[in-house]
């Protein structure tokens, strides 16, 4: 399954762990992949050394991506 | 300076103070309050010509430290405050975060260490990276307690880079 974050501007630690608690629930039988990360979202992940943990498109493919916004914590 | 209230759609009131060196923003502590003061300090300090990579790095500093407060200060009650004071001087952002709240325990601020690598899909720890981005992306961490208050300051360098297409 590929997540599309293009559509999320800011992601802190809470929005982190939403990412990985998602990525835990669909294992072991689908594996969590993201595409389309802002520059911003993907230096949460560099800093916290998980974009070596998740395999980081720069596009999502036009099947199976799934949208999703507002992703930050509201 | 005059204080004005801003941000009040969503019944989310946050107050605001500009300054010569800054601003300074008042609100109650729950996370959509977070949030909107966020905005109104970004916004802010856009209009002062703070470099847009230098304000997301102090977006999610501060976001970390007041998400902190709403939770672990206040239980996620609301009962209470929190005032943001950031100013800008030549190499940093200096933010000073206040609340009447429950202190820190232990009287310091957590070390936020990472959890070793190599761990498998469901050892991944989802909660614990905020004090570490904090102290990642500031510097001069400070946490005093006085008069029944938190104080936390600390400093977002300037890097005066502009943002990578």
């Amino acid at each position: 399954m590929i997540l599309d974050l293009g559509r999320v501007e800011f992601l802190d630690s809470s929005g982190l762990g939403s990412v990985v608690g998602a990525m835990k629930v669909l294992a072991p039988d689908r594996r969590l992949e993201l595409a389309n990360l802002k520059e911003p979202v993907h230096k949460v992940f560099r800093l916290t050394r998980l974009d070596t943990i998740f395999v980081i498109h720069e596009r999502a493919p036009e099947i199976d991506a799934q949208p999703w916004d507002r992703a930050h914590a509201c | 300076m005059h204080a004005e209230a801003c941000a009040q759609d969503e019944g989310v009131e946050v107050l605001r103070r500009t300054r010569a060196d800054g601003v300074e923003v008042w609100f109650v502590p729950t996370a959509l309050g977070v949030r909107h003061a966020l905005a109104v300090v970004t916004h802010t300090l856009r209009e002062r010509s703070i470099p847009n990579e230098d304000l997301q790095t102090l977006e999610l500093v501060l976001a970390e430290a007041m998400n902190n407060v709403v939770e672990h200060a206040y239980y996620d009650k609301g009962d209470g405050e929190i005032d943001l004071q950031v100013s800008v001087t030549d190499h940093a952002l200096r933010c000073v975060i206040c609340d009447g709240g429950a202190p820190m325990p232990g009287n310091t601020p957590p070390m936020g260490l990472l959890p070793p690598t190599g761990l498998s899909i469901a050892e991944q720890q989802e909660g614990g990276f905020g004090w570490y981005l904090i102290r990642e992306l500031s510097t001069d961490l400070l946490y005093v307690r006085s008069k029944n208050r938190n104080q936390l300051t600390f400093l977002v360098p300037l890097t005066g880079r502009t943002e990578p297409r």
